[in-house]
C-alpha cells in the first residue's frame, strides 16, 4: 500500500537544525550553495566539509540517510569525474594508458566539480530532511512576499503547494485503487514495448485526471465555503519568528564564508 | 415570533439559463436551534438548497435569508459564511491542511483571526468532535468519520450559528455514520447551533425534530418524522425509502393488524407487537 | 469448489516501519452458487480478503485455489484467472475512462482477445444484465451518466468478462434508495441465474437480502461464519464488534427479550409473516 509513504524525505526528529526557522534554513541553504562556488583550491574543501559534518550531527539524521540522497546522482558524478579527468589541458603529465592521458589539472578538475556537486546536493538534503514541506512552503511564501509589491503571487504560489503536498497521498491511493481495477479487468502494465505501455496507460490515467478535477472543483468549493479569499487579510496560525537557534547559524553561516575567501585570498 | 434563522422564499434556482431549475419555487423557514431532515433522492435538489443557504449559489428567482442578511447581498458573502458553515459529501476533498490542527485553523486565518487566539479555539473545536488526540495528525491516514468531525471542527472554530450537511455520511461506513450524527446531534443540542442534515438515509432522520423532503426541487414533504414517514405510499412515489420499522407497521396494518402505523424506531414496534400480543 | 482460502496471511509492507498486518490465517471455501457475504468493521480486512481472490495481491502465506490450482502459480496465468473472478471495486464508477459506454464495458472483453463481433455481442448482454438500453446508452459518454447508471455500466465492464464467481466490494454504497434497490436487483438476478457471488456490505438488510452465507472479520481474522439468520441473531457480540444487525434480526432479539419467542429471522418480509402468524392468534404467546 502506497498510503503510508512519507512526503518528500522529511525525516520527522527534533534536533537543533529541525527547530530553526523554515527562512533561515532556506538562507542558509543559499549561503552555503554560494560558500562551496567561492571556493578555488581543494584545501578550501576542509572547512566545507568540517561544516557539513557539524550540521549533519546536529541534524541527528542517520548518515545513510544522506549517502542515500547521493543514490540518483551517481551516474551523473562519474560522468562529471570521468570527462573531467580526461580532458585536461595542463602541462603536467600524470599517466597514460595506451591513448588515454590523465594530466594532473585534469584529475584537480575532476575533484573539484564532482565534490562540488556532492557538497550542494548533501547540503540541499540537509534543508529537506529537517524541514517538513508545508513548513518550507510556509518559508518560502514568508521569504518571496515583498515580492508581492511587483506582482508576485507569493500566497497563491505557497497555497498552491500546500494543496498539492496535501492531495499526493490521496491522489496516490487513488492510482493504486485504478491501477488495481483496470487489472482486474485484464489491463497490462507491465508488458509490451514503450508504445503499448504508454497506451496501456490510458485506462489510468483518464480517470485519476478525472477525479484530479472533480476534487479540485470540490475542494475550491468547500475553500469558498470556509471564507477562502485569497491572501489578503488573512491570519496565520504559525507564526514565524526568528530565535537565537537562527542568530547562532547566521554567524556559523557568516564565519564560514569569511574562511572560504580568505582561504582563496591566501593562495 | 422571532424571525426565521434560515429563510428561503419562492426560490428558484437554474444551473444555467436554459436548463431546467434544480430548485422550484422553493420557500422554506426554519427558526434558530431547530435539527431539520431534508430528504430526497440525488438530482431532487437538496444539494443546490444547502449551496443557496450560505450563498455559494444564488437564486435566480427568489430570495435567500441568513439571520436577516440577503445572500445576494456581496457585502454579506463573508458573513453569512462564517455563520453557516458547510460539511461536504466526500471527506477527502475538503480538507486543506497537512494537519488536523492547520486545517482547522484554515477557516480561522481567512477570517482573520488573531494567531493567539488560534490555538485555544482550535483545542475546544477539537474537544467538541471528540478528535482532540489527533490535533497533528495527518489527515490523510484518518478515516472518513474522523475526517468529518475534522471538517465539522474547523466550522466550529469559525463561531457559526448554523451547520448545513451535505449528504455528509454517504461515503462513512455505519459507526463512522453513527460518530457524526452524534456529534451533530450534541451540538444541536447543547450549543443550540441550527442544523440542516442533508441525507438519503432515512434512519438519519429519525431523530430530527422536522423531516423536509424535496422532489424535482420542490417542496412535497413538511413535518415531524412520525407525519411524514407514516405516509409510506407518498414517500415511495420520491424514490425514497421509509424507516425499516414503519414499512414493516405499514406491512402489518395493510394485513388487518391493528398497529399504530405511526411507528418509527425498533423500540416504537417492541411496544406495539408486546401490547398487541397481550390481547390476543 | 471453485475457490479455497488456506491459511491467507497478507502483510502490508514488510520489513518496512509501516508493516501492517492486514488479515491473517483465513480459511475458506467459497462454494459454487452460493453468495458469501463479507462483513466487518473498516479495516477488518475485507478489501484485502477480496483482492486475494483474483490475485491482485499476493499472499505473504497462505494460498488461494481456484478449482484447485494456486493462483499464485508461477504456471497459471493471472489475467485469465481475473476473467474467471470479476472484481467490482468500491465506487466502480471512478474507474471509467472509454469515449463510449460501449467501448468502456467492452474494454474486459477486448483484453481478453476476443473478437469485435463477440465483444459487442457481450456488450449487449452485459448492459440488459443491469438493465441499461444497449440502442439509447451505448454512444453515450460515460461522464454524462447519473451516478447510478455509471455504477451500473461499471459493473457491466466487469461482468461482460462473464466472471464464473462475482467479487463486489461495497457495491452500493452512496447510493440513493432507488439506485440501490436496482443494483441489488441486478446481483440477486446474476446469482439466481448461477454466478456465485462473494459480496462485501456494511449494509446488513442489503446482506440479509441477498446472502446465502454471511462469514465476519474481525481484526484480519475470520471469527463467525454461517447462514445469515444464524449469524445476525447473534445480535451481542456482533454488536460487541461494532457491527449493525439487520433491523429484522433487532426486533426478534428484542421479542425474545420481552418473552415472546420467534424464530431466527433477518429479513423484514419473512418478519411480517411471522408476526401475522403471532398477532392473528398463531403459536406465539407473551408472558
Amino acid at each position: 500500500m502506497l498510503r503510508d509513504i512519507t512526503l518528500g524525505q522529511y525525516y520527522p526528529i527534533d534536533s537543533p537544525i529541525h527547530r530553526l526557522d523554515p527562512r533561515a534554513k532556506i538562507l542558509l541553504t543559499v549561503g552555503f550553495i554560494v560558500a562551496v562556488f567561492l571556493v578555488g583550491s581543494l584545501p578550501g574543501y576542509i572547512p566545507i566539509v568540517l561544516f557539513l559534518v557539524l550540521v549533519v550531527r546536529l541534524s541527528r539524521l542517520p548518515v545513510n540517510m544522506m549517502l542515500r540522497s547521493l543514490k540518483p546522482l551517481r551516474i551523473l558524478l562519474v560522468f562529471t569525474f570521468v570527462l573531467n579527468m580526461f580532458f585536461g589541458t595542463g602541462e603536467r603529465e600524470l599517466f597514460r594508458l595506451g591513448f588515454i592521458v590523465v594530466k594532473e589539472d585534469g584529475l584537480m578538475n575532476a575533484v573539484r566539480f564532482s565534490a562540488r556537486l556532492i557538497f550542494l546536493v548533501v547540503g540541499s538534503s540537509v534543508l529537506t530532511l529537517t524541514t517538513a514541506p508545508v513548513t518550507l512552503t510556509d518559508g518560502l511564501e514568508r521569504l518571496a512576499s515583498p515580492l508581492k509589491r511587483i506582482g508576485f503571487p507569493a500566497h497563491e504560489m505557497a497555497m498552491m503547494m500546500t494543496i498539492a503536498l496535501r492531495f499526493i497521498p490521496t491522489l496516490t491511493e487513488e492510482a493504486d485503487k485504478i491501477m488495481k481495477a483496470q487489472s482486474a479487468r485484464g489491463a497490462d502494465f507491465s508488458t509490451g514495448n514503450l508504445k503499448a505501455r504508454a497506451k496501456a496507460m490510458i485506462p489510468l490515467l483518464v480517470p485519476l485526471f478525472v477525479s484530479a478535477f472533480r476534487r479540485a472543483g470540490d475542494l475550491a468549493m468547500a475553500m469558498e465555503a470556509r471564507c477562502y479569499h485569497g491572501g489578503e487579510g488573512r491570519t496565520r496560525l504559525h507564526v514565524l519568528r526568528y530565535r537565537r537557534g537562527d542568530a547562532v547559524a547566521f554567524g556559523a553561516m557568516a564565519l564560514l564564508i569569511a574562511v572560504v575567501v580568505l582561504q582563496g585570498r591566501l593562495q | 415570533m422571532a424571525a426565521p434563522h434560515i429563510q428561503l422564499d419562492h426560490v428558484t434556482y437554474r444551473y444555467s439559463p436554459e436548463a431546467p431549475p434544480a430548485v422550484r419555487d422553493f420557500t422554506l423557514h426554519i427558526a434558530r436551534g431547530e435539527f431539520v431532515a431534508l430528504l430526497g433522492h440525488n438530482g431532487s435538489g437538496k444539494s443546490t438548497v444547502a449551496k443557496l443557504i450560505n450563498g455559494l449559489y444564488q437564486p435566480s428567482e427568489g430570495t435567500v435569508l441568513l439571520s436577516g442578511m440577503d445572500t445576494a447581498d456581496a457585502q454579506y458573502t463573508w458573513d453569512i459564511r462564517r455563520r453557516a458553515g458547510m460539511v461536504f459529501q466526500n471527506p477527502d476533498n475538503q480538507i486543506v491542511g497537512t494537519r488536523v490542527e492547520d486545517d482547522v485553523a484554515f477557516g480561522m486565518e481567512n477570517i482573520g483571526v488573531p494567531a493567539d487566539e488560534m490555538p485555544g479555539r482550535i483545542a475546544q473545536a477539537l474537544a467538541a468532535v471528540n478528535m482532540t488526540a489527533f490535533a497533528d495528525r495527518a489527515p490523510h491516514l484518518l478515516s472518513g468519520g474522523q475526517k468529518q468531525r475534522v471538517a465539522i471542527a474547523g466550522i466550529l472554530a469559525m463561531q457559526p450559528e448554523a451547520l448545513i450537511l451535505d449528504e455528509a455520511t454517504a461515503m462513512l461506513d455505519p459507526s463512522g455514520r453513527r460518530d457524526v450524527l452524534e456529534t451533530v446531534r450534541h451540538l444541536n443540542e447543547e450549543q443550540g447551533i441550527t442544523v440542516v442534515w442533508i441525507t438519503h438515509f432515512m434512519e438519519e432522520a429519525v431523530p430530527a425534530g422536522r423531516v423536509v423532503v424535496m422532489h424535482g426541487g420542490e417542496l412535497a414533504m413538511d413535518g415531524t418524522p412520525r407525519e411524514v414517514f407514516s405516509q409510506v405510499d407518498r414517500i415511495r412515489s420520491y424514490r425514497l425509502d421509509v424507516p425499516p420499522m414503519t414499512r414493516l407497521a405499514a406491512d402489518l396494518a395493510g394485513r388487518g393488524i391493528g398497529i399504530n402505523p405511526n411507528v418509527l424506531s425498533i423500540d416504537d414496534m417492541l411496544e406495539e407487537v408486546v401490547r398487541l400480543a397481550h390481547h390476543c | 469448489m471453485p475457490i479455497t482460502v488456506e491459511n491467507l496471511t497478507h502483510t502490508y509492507q514488510q520489513g518496512s516501519p509501516f508493516q501492517a498486518t492486514a488479515i491473517r490465517d483465513i480459511s475458506l471455501t467459497i462454494r459454487d452458487g452460493e453468495a458469501l457475504a463479507l462483513i466487518g468493521h473498516t479495516g477488518s480486512g475485507k478489501s484485502t480478503l477480496a483482492q486475494h481472490l483474483n490475485a491482485l495481491l499476493t499472499p505473504t502465506s497462505g494460498r488461494v485455489l481456484l478449482d484447485g490450482r494456486d493462483i499464485n502459480n508461477r504456471e497459471v496465468s493471472k489475467r485469465a484467472v481475473r476473467f474467471e473472478v470479476g472484481l467490482v471495486f468500491q465506487y466502480p464508477e471512478h474507474q471509467l475512462f472509454e469515449e463510449t459506454v460501449a467501448r468502456d464495458i467492452g474494454f474486459g472483453p477486448r483484453n481478453m482477445g476476443l473478437s469485435e463481433a463477440e465483444v459487442d455481442a457481450r456488450v449487449r448482454a452485459a448492459m440488459d444484465m443491469v438493465g441499461l438500453s444497449y440502442e439509447t446508452m451505448k454512444d453515450k459518454s460515460p461522464f454524462e451518466l447519473s451516478g447510478g447508471q455509471m455504477r451500473r455500466v461499471a459493473l457491466a465492464g466487469v461482468l461482460a468478462m462473464r466472471p464464473r464467481i462475482l467479487v463486489l466490494d461495497e457495491p452500493t454504497a452512496g447510493l440513493d434508495p432507488r439506485a440501490r434497490d436496482y443494483l441489488l436487483g441486478d446481483i440477486a438476478r446474476l446469482h439466481s441465474d448461477g454466478t456465485t457471488v462473494v459480496m462485501i456490505s456494511h449494509s446488513m438488510d442489503d446482506v440479509a437480502r441477498l446472502a446465502t452465507r454471511v462469514a465476519v472479520l474481525e481484526q484480519g481474522r475470520l471469527v463467525m461464519e454461517g447462514a445469515p439468520n444464524d449469524v445476525f441473531m447473534q445480535v451481542d457480540r456482533l454488536g460487541a464488534m461494532g457491527l449493525d444487525v439487520p433491523a429484522a434480526s433487532r426486533l426478534v432479539h428484542g421479542l425474545r427479550a420481552r418473552g415472546i419467542d420467534l424464530p431466527d429471522c433477518c429479513l423484514l418480509d419473512e418478519l411480517a409473516d411471522l408476526l401475522e402468524k403471532l398477532l392473528k392468534g398463531g403459536t406465539g404467546h407473551a408472558s
